[in-house]
């Protein structure tokens, strides 16, 4: 009974170990398969078991030499030829040659029968055996029969590829003429001839190459070639991933050199790389390039990758000391270290003028001194007029006295530091220049009269109006002179000359705003001259010309009070004369704006008490749909007009519009505390500061340099500045250890305290002395 | 390509004469109504090195990265083809059959 149990046991055993082999076998798994029919095979020879465990093994086979695995491959076909008689023969011998046991290979396909040597895989084995042949293999030749054609014919094919070579075309082709057509070599021949065109005729070379089969040996060197007939670019993306003899061979058909090749190798990571994989790029090829240009090249590259300064001086030669300054210069501005830069451009500017102040040097220096003062501009924000930027613009000029802006930018400076004699003195200088310049001309006029010398304005402006008299500027320049002069004259008690002045200033006029200011000033003059009538005439038709709304009244009562004309009379006119003026529009209160800096500019001093009489209005019109930037020019102007209650109003209106923004609550808080820090409330100055960091995130460098000013923390930091360089880490570090401390704010008030004193940061590292501080 | 003098066609030592004639030039071959990009680009290079203080000031301060085509055009042209010998053919019909790369 347990006999029984037990053989119904191995025979279910069997049968279980029978589906799962074959199992493995279907689904690819052949290592498995191959265990299970071994084991099955123990049990019993079954035919079908036989056959399978061939399939198992060939399957497996197959697996290794997709791998490149040859040489296991035709080690799997013996031991499956051992257990299940040959089979795919040429299978086998495909891996042993593939496997280099060309001689086994060869001996097989000579030792097999003709039905095999006839089919399609015995020619490509017949092919391949050539091939081997042509380039020596001697294992092969001594396996092969004497009489073999594969011997027979390789004594031609050699001369063939050998008078190619030596560029013998009519050798060549006579050598091809003893290989009959259906010869093992007859693909070789084809790719021959095709090589033999591939400079003269490429379509015919490619006609050639097409009749080469795809399953061809010789199908590879056939594709090595094409790539020879590529243009550069796709060439060099072919030829990348080529090796050894192959890559050789496209070389000389293209006529190439080995470095070209090392260039076609790198040149896909090369492009839209960073400075510094640029930088090794070109210097690794440097072979490959023209000398001078791949010295400009690296060196255009240096201040983005200012490491590879030695490299470049050990393969070019030492830099001069000025074009080493200029790099580490640029290396600097790239890391946005403004300091270190001005460093750099100033011992730069010295290596310059060190041999003396002519020539392109000289002009170079003052074009670095230009560029320090716009460096030292941006590190200090929008009050840029200091002694510094002051200084580096005239040193300019002493080197290049040619250059219009720079004289601009220093009568800018002299009028923002309320210097009229500089003014002048620079106003004078860049005429003299530049006697015929538009630009300089506009510009000394204003300055002339900011300074009230009107006269002289008047005479910049009539030559410039001379030279072009559709010049708008001047025009309003010169009618805005013989205006001041006739409020002189006025005032003076001298209406005769004052209105020559005005027949003068309405001799020029061309624009309705331009005659309304001139009627409105003839109006006052008439009125202080007792004419009412013609006064009344006069001011109704200039506020008419000046659009007749908030403008218009804003001017009326601005000249109005230029002139001495009490505030109560001003008032009756302007309402006898306009019963109620229209309500304001945006574009109204933007013109103001504009008026504003124009007439504060000129320093009107009656600006903020026509701003308080237009109060209401101008509250009102806070409501109005301002754009975000219209809003902050007329805040702007309203804070230069120190106008702080508007001032408050229109930013509380902005910010209701546009939400709480970093410029908009600077200008409420200076509005409500009428400018002074000290009226500030703990948590204004904690939002004033949260503000600060909010327009130093988003690189407002105008809303940064409006809030530290206020602030008090003064601009001395230029913003987007890397972290702190070890050497004041160091220095901090000392300082902690000096004051026995562990609190950086307590580092900050000794440094502050010492700012104070000196009035800067003290040099660093600083020369205090070891110990504790008592 | 930024580099203005490689926009314009004309050596770095160029004078203010040569800089004018090679704008005119490329103006003519790339008017603005045709081609107005290109007609910007070489506005801008014009500008950029109009006059010799223009010139110096680029070669002081322009910093931008230079791009790989300025330096690839100036690789040497290919030599002309060549047949290989017969040692390298043999080896490359090798390799070729074979797999092996030597």
């Amino acid at each position: 009974m347990r006999k029984k149990r037990k053989s119904q046991a191995g025979r279910q055993s069997t049968a279980a170990l029978a589906a799962q082999a074959e199992s493995h076998l279907h689904a690819g798994r052949f290592r498995e398969a191959m265990d299970g029919y071994k084991k099955l095979l123990k049990h019993e020879q079954r035919p079908q078991w036989r056959e399978a465990l061939a399939d198992a093994y060939l399957g497996r086979a197959e697996q290794v030499a997709a791998k490149g695995m040859y040489k296991e491959a035709a080690a799997l076909w013996e031991n499956m030829a051992s257990l299940c008689g040959a089979r795919q023969v040429e299978r086998y011998i495909d891996w042993l040659l593939q496997g280099g046991r060309f001689g086994r290979g060869a001996r097989l396909f000579a030792e097999a029968d003709t039905a095999f040597r006839e089919s399609p895989a015995g020619h490509r084995f017949a092919a391949r055996l050539a091939g081997l042949l042509v380039c020596d293999y001697a294992e092969v030749a001594e396996t092969l029969p004497a009489d073999s054609p594969l011997l027979q014919q390789r004594d031609s094919m050699l001369a063939a590829l050998r008078a190619y070579s030596e560029g013998d075309d009519a050798a060549m082709k006579e050598s091809l003429k003893a290989i009959p057509f259906r010869s093992p070599y007859r693909d070789l021949r084809l790719i021959l001839q095709g090589l033999m065109g591939l400079a003269a005729d490429p379509q015919a070379a490619l006609a050639q190459f097409d009749k080469v089969p795809a399953d061809s040996p010789f199908a590879r060197l056939v594709e090595v070639a094409r790539i020879a007939l590529l243009d550069d670019d796709a060439l060099l993306e072919a030829v990348a991933p080529l090796q050894g003899a192959e890559r050789e061979l496209v070389l000389a058909l293209k006529g190439w050199e080995e470095g070209e090749i090392d260039l076609a190798r790198h040149l896909p990571d090369a492009r839209g790389a960073n400075a510094k994989a640029l930088f090794r790029f070109a210097m690794s090829a440097s072979g490959q390039f023209e000398a001078s240009r791949l010295e400009r090249f690296c060196l255009e590259l240096l201040p983005h990758y200012p490491q590879g300064l030695s490299a470049f001086e050990k393969h070019f030669g030492p830099l001069p000391g000025f074009e080493r300054e200029r790099i580490q210069a640029l290396a600097a501005e790239q890391r946005r270290d403004a300091s270190a830069a001005m460093v750099h451009w100033r011992h730069g500017v010295e290596q310059l003028t060190a041999a003396g102040t002519q020539g392109d040097n000289a002009l170079k220096a003052a074009l670095i001194l230009r560029h320090l003062a716009d460096l030292a501009v941006q590190a200090r924000g929008p009050s840029p007029w200091n002694e510094e930027v002051q200084q580096y613009l005239v040193r300019s000029l002493e080197l290049d006295p040619q250059d219009k802006q720079t004289y601009l930018k220093l009568m800018g400076i002299a009028r923002q530091r309320e210097d009229p004699k500089a003014q002048d003195r620079w106003a004078e200088r860049a005429v003299g220049q530049f006697p015929e310049d538009a630009e300089v001309l506009m510009a000394a006029g204003l300055s002339a009269y900011r300074r009230r010398a009107f006269k002289k304005a008047a005479g910049f402006a009539r030559t410039l109006l001379e030279r072009d008299p559709i010049n708008p500027h001047a025009r309003n320049l010169l009618i805005s002179c013989h205006l001041a002069h006739a409020r002189k004259q006025i005032k003076a008690g001298k209406p005769a000359l004052a209105e020559r002045e005005l027949a003068e200033a309405a001799h020029y006029v061309r624009e309705n705003d331009q005659r309304g200011i001139v009627e409105l000033n003839q109006g006052f003059l008439a009125l202080a001259q007792g004419s009412d009538q013609e006064a009344e005439t006069l001011l109704r038709q200039g506020l008419q010309d000046l659009g007749g709304g908030l403008v218009a009244q804003f001017r009326f009562l601005v000249d109005g009070r230029r002139l001495g004309i009490a505030q109560h009379t001003l008032t009756k006119y302007y309402n006898r004369l306009k019963d109620q003026p229209p309500s304001p529009t945006p574009q109204d209160i933007l013109q103001l704006a504009e008026l504003l800096h124009r007439y504060l500019d000129d320093s009107v001093e009656e600006i903020p008490e026509v701003l308080e009489r237009l109060r209401k209005p101008l509250k009102a019109a806070a409501q109005l749909a301002f754009s975000e930037q219209a809003l902050r020019v007329i805040l702007a102007a309203l804070q230069k007009a120190d106008t702080y209650s508007l001032l408050k109003d229109y930013a509380e209106a902005a910010m209701q519009r546009f939400g709480r923004q970093p410029r908009f609550f600077y200008y409420y808080v200076f509005g409500r505390t009428k400018g002074q820090d000290d009226k500030m409330t703990t948590l204004e100055e904690i939002q004033l500061q949260s503000a600060l960091d909010q327009a130093l995130e988003a690189g407002d460098r105008e809303t940064v340099a409006l809030i530290e000013d206020f602030l008090g923390l003064g601009g001395f930091m230029p913003m987007g500045l890397p972290p702190m360089p070890p050497v004041i880490e160091q220095v901090v570090d000392e300082l902690m250890d000096f004051l026995n401390t562990d609190d950086p704010e307590e580092v900050l008030a000794f440094l502050e305290e010492r700012m104070r004193e000196g009035g800067e940061l003290p040099p660093l590292p600083l020369p205090f002395p070891k110990g504790r501080l008592k | 390509m930024t580099n203005p003098f490689q926009v314009l066609e004309v050596p770095e030592t160029a004078d203010d004469a040569e800089i004018k004639k090679a704008y005119l030039r490329k103006v003519r071959e790339f008017p603005p109504e045709r081609e107005p990009q290109r007609f910007q680009a070489v506005r801008n290079a014009f500008e950029a090195i109009q006059t010799r203080r223009d010139r110096l000031r680029y070669q002081l301060f322009h910093a931008e990265l230079p791009e790989l085509t300025e330096l690839l055009d100036t690789r040497p042209q290919a030599g002309t083809p060549r047949r290989p010998s017969l040692k390298l053919l043999q080896r490359a019909i090798a390799q070729t059959l074979t797999g092996q790369a030597e």
